[in-house]
């Protein structure tokens, strides 16, 4: 049922929210898709359930539960990242997001499993157990926003909010069967989202269809001053789109995204996670493996004598990347791509690193060049220009009833 | 994988050359920076937001 079903029903009193919740709340998850549940969410469903009878005019979200990803902070609720250096952290603030859920009367069903601080694409780099893809247990949900992405395709929440540095909704979406969606750079706050890679963070969303994306996109996106790099969207509508596709890309720019991607990524995550308790040189026991790796890739690759080697060459890529996504987008309104070439991992099957690194083959850049980017089931993603989110979701409601 | 591997997967970008305005100009928030400085309809903010362009 997808969230304007819902909204209505819970409008007609056809159910309740506190039925809603409680029957997303008891299912069993054996997907591995939570690391916390939060049984608090009975409560604020009773209370949207009492307000609603009083006559209050609500939020067309309120009472629709919705579960959140591990690396966005929700006050009085444990947030780690799927990262033992994290285990027992409960933050005393919500993120702007979570504040704006909490507003509309969307009760929080509970925290999502994820690869660690976001850094893997196959759902199995979690600290605490992988994510299993509720399509087929045996294969990955992809990652890292595995949790979410298996919430909503198991029936375990009816929307969730992912993050996204290079795929990690559109990804685990695409492997799972439901559509994710990495908005603009800046179009919702970051404050409060734990840091990986701040220039290419960002807070997505995981639903079942783009009308679903829509409605909570428009309740989470907006500026935020206590994030200086939030922007507003704009709503442009587009009758006769032109639209381009990945065949177009012939351009040699397009060869580096990859390797830039992981360049910066890296050395911005190595600047991120030295925060943490018990880390020195670069280095911190707690840490797995992957998230390790990265953070020492990141102190070589941004280090005085590797600079301009690495780094700067990889920043000169990506300002010849949007330069490049600049001049396509005078001529177009929407390019299409594949998500991920080729079938969906076995779990266990991607041991060697680069060829989970090549998974983020055509999605890292939208986070390069500070695109929106839509997947849907079909195994495409979409982009549009930045800050014009709400233009390219409505494509891509089009796209799902009438094909391209 | 160990770290010298993943090494060598990022060095393939150095078989790209870039032009010298891409290698002049590589500080890519630059942009959303000075971007910001035009839309920000906060004067406090907008200060700071100056200061940082004109630190970089």
């Amino acid at each position: 049922m997808t969230l304007a079903e819902l909204s209505r029903k819970l409008q007609n009193g056809e159910f309740s929210a506190y039925e809603l919740t409680k029957n997303y709340l008891e299912k069993e998850d054996e997907y591995g898709a939570y690391l916390f549940k939060n049984e608090d969410a009975i409560s604020v469903a009773k209370e949207i359930d009492n307000r609603r009878l009083s006559g209050e005019k609500l939020h067309p979200l309120a009472g629709i539960p919705i579960a959140i990803k591990d690396n966005i902070v929700t006050k009085g609720m444990p947030t780690t990242c799927a990262s033992r250096t994290l285990e027992g952290y409960i933050p005393p603030y919500d993120a702007t997001v979570v504040e704006k859920i909490k507003k509309a009367g969307m009760p929080i069903l509970g925290k999502t499993n994820m690869d660690e601080f976001g850094m893997g694409s196959t759902g199995e780099n979690s600290a605490f157990y992988p994510t299993k893809n509720p399509k087929d247990t045996t294969l990955v949900p992809g990652g890292s926003s595995s949790g979410s992405a298996a919430a909503v395709s198991g029936g375990l929440a009816p929307v969730a909010l992912g993050s996204d540095t290079g795929g990690s909704c559109r990804l685990p979406a695409t492997y799972c069967g439901v559509v994710g969606f990495k908005p603009s750079y800046g179009a919702v706050s970051r404050y409060g989202l734990i840091a990986f890679a701040s220039s290419l963070d960002q807070i997505g969303i995981i639903g079942k269809c783009a009308e679903d994306i829509g409605l909570v996109f428009d309740l989470i996106s907006g500026r935020d001053p206590r994030d200086m790099t939030s922007i507003e969207t704009k709503n442009i509508r587009i009758d006769r789109p032109r639209v381009r596709n990945i065949c177009d890309f012939n351009d040699k720019i397009f060869k580096t995204v990859l390797y830039a991607y992981y360049i910066i990524s890296s050395a911005e995550a190595y600047s991120n996670l030295n925060r943490y308790d018990g880390v020195y040189y670069g280095k911190c026991r707690k840490f797995g493996e992957e998230v390790q790796r990265r953070v020492e890739l990141g102190a070589y690759v941004s280090g005085h004598e590797n600079v301009g080697e690495y780094y700067e060459k990889a920043s000169a890529a990506r300002r010849a990347i949007c330069d490049k996504m600049d001049e396509i987008f005078k001529e177009c309104d929407f390019i299409v791509t594949p998500t991920v070439k080729g079938d969906v991992p076995q779990l266990g099957s991607l041991k060697n690193g680069a060829d989970m690194y090549e998974l983020d083959e055509f999605t890292t850049l939208a986070n390069l060049a500070y695109l929106p980017a839509i997947s849907l089931p079909s195994g495409i993603t979409i982009m549009g220009r930045r800050g014009e989110d709400m233009s390219l979701i409505s494509y891509a409601r089009e796209v799902e009833k009438n094909g391209i | 994988m160990n770290i010298s591997d993943m090494i060598e997967f990022v060095n393939k970008i150095s078989a790209f050359e870039f032009s010298k305005k891409s290698l002049a100009d590589s500080v890519p928030m630059s942009e959303l920076r000075e971007d910001r400085v035009e839309k920000s309809d906060c004067t406090m903010e907008r200060q700071v937001v100056v200061d940082k362009v004109e630190g970089v």
